[in-house]
């Protein structure tokens, strides 16, 4: 298998620049998302080359909606990737590099300056997948609004709902329910401009089935709609899951207590020029965040349709 | 007024390296720092916006007092060196000599 290559802009770093001399790459694809991108390099791993192979084909599989760049893409891409342990050290340019390796590998690992991800297929897919959010959050680091949430977006207005969670509250769940109906915009990291223009990153969903582990699940395979509609934000939402909760209760909240909730579901708010103005407008403009605080998430489409429309 | 660190070099509090950005919406002064995001009290609001330039904590009595007169009981020294001790624990403010 040799290389893929690799369009011209931007320069990939040079290969003696790391210091990863263990095995070569016998696979680069690029990944979009966040109107930026990453590399991400397939090294020869310790299980032959059929099972590279393979995991070449899966990651193809599971990262489809992100091989292009982001529909009106039209600025120069500033790649990065980062030392693991280290958000300070912001590396432009360089590459997420996976490895098979036997078992489950372990935490990814620094080789130079590029995070190593290594172990059997499922683990290396689920790593990948933090590595490259990490990489591409970081590549936005300063220039857009980022926040911890899922998002949809009606497919013929680009109109979209944001829903803010912390991890393992529901936000991929969420946008399992509600990717079937509107465009998938990300289970994860929602990025804006200070205008609210949104960048999508529709990546793999880590999906817990009937395995012990998370399984990184293409959103072709779950029936998801594509976001190639320029989205917006038309409402940002704070979920909380309670139980026992049959209808949703829908609470407005002030400027300053829908920033103070979320602030901690963000991304690098401080590195952005005047963060909490451009989050305060962004929420002005939008008639403010509402707290959606619900049981089942079943009972979050009806508030999403009178919303949005019906698609 | 007497310092509870007499004797000590006269501290002088200012806002701190690590304030990203403030804002002021209403009643509310949020103050987002390196390390997250702080919500002030009306003191601490005052305490901060004083601490444009590098004050002692003589000063900011004396600025409080004549903003809103003696309180109406306790000892305002010691609430300003509370307030300034939390407000440099969140990384709002910060101690220069």
């Amino acid at each position: 298998m040799s290389p893929a290559h690799l369009p011209d802009e931007p320069h990939l770093p040079d290969e003696k620049a790391f210091d990863d001399p263990e095995a070569p790459v016998v696979h680069r694809v690029r990944l979009h998302g966040l109107d930026s991108a990453v590399d991400l390099e397939v090294l020869e791993g310790e299980q032959g080359p059929e099972a590279d192979e393979a995991l070449v084909a899966r990651l193809h599989h599971c990262w489809a909606r992100c091989l292009a760049p982001t529909p009106g893409h039209a600025r120069p891409y500033r790649r990065g990737t980062l030392l693991i342990d280290d958000a300070d050290s912001y590396v432009p340019g360089a590459p997420v590099r996976v490895r098979l390796s036997a078992g489950t590998g372990g935490p990814p690992r620094t080789t130079g300056l590029v995070p190593v991800v290594r172990g059997d297929e499922p683990h290396a897919l689920q790593q990948v997948t933090q590595q490259v959010t990490r990489a591409l959050i970081l590549s936005r680091r300063g220039e857009l609004l980022m926040l911890h949430a899922s998002g949809i977006t009606d497919p013929a207005t680009g109109r979209s709902m944001v829903f803010v969670a912390p991890g393992g509250t529901g936000k991929t769940t969420l946008a399992r329910a509600l990717g079937r109906r509107w465009g998938y915009l990300s289970d994860e990291t929602i990025a804006m401009d200070a205008d609210g223009r949104i960048w999508p990153y529709p990546k793999p969903l880590s999906i817990r089935g009937e395995q012990a582990y998370k399984v990184e699940t293409s959103p072709d395979d779950l029936g998801l709609q594509p976001a190639d509609t320029p989205a917006h934000l038309h409402r940002l939402v704070l979920l909380r899951r309670q139980a026992g909760v049959a209808d949703p209760q829908v609470e407005d909240l002030s400027v300053v207590d829908a920033i103070q909730a979320l602030a901690p579901e963000s991304s690098s708010l401080g590195a952005l020029h005047r963060g909490l103005h451009v989050l305060a407008d962004v929420l002005e403009a939008t008639g403010g965040a509402q707290r959606w605080t619900y049981g089942e998430h079943a009972g979050l489409v009806p508030l999403v349709v009178q919303r949005l429309g019906t698609p | 007024m007497t310092s509870r660190h007499a004797g000590a070099p006269t501290r002088r509090y200012v806002h701190s390296d690590r304030v990203a950005d403030t804002l002021e919406a209403g009643d509310d002064t949020l103050v987002l720092t390196t390390n997250g995001l702080v919500r002030l009290s009306p003191l601490g609001a005052y305490l901060f916006t004083t601490c444009a330039t590098p004050r002692t904590v003589e000063e900011l009595v004396e600025a409080l007092v004549a903003e809103f007169g003696p309180p109406p009981q306790g000892n305002q020294t010691e609430l300003v060196e509370l307030t300034l001790e939390e407000l440099a624990t969140a990384h709002v403010v910060q101690e220069v000599e």
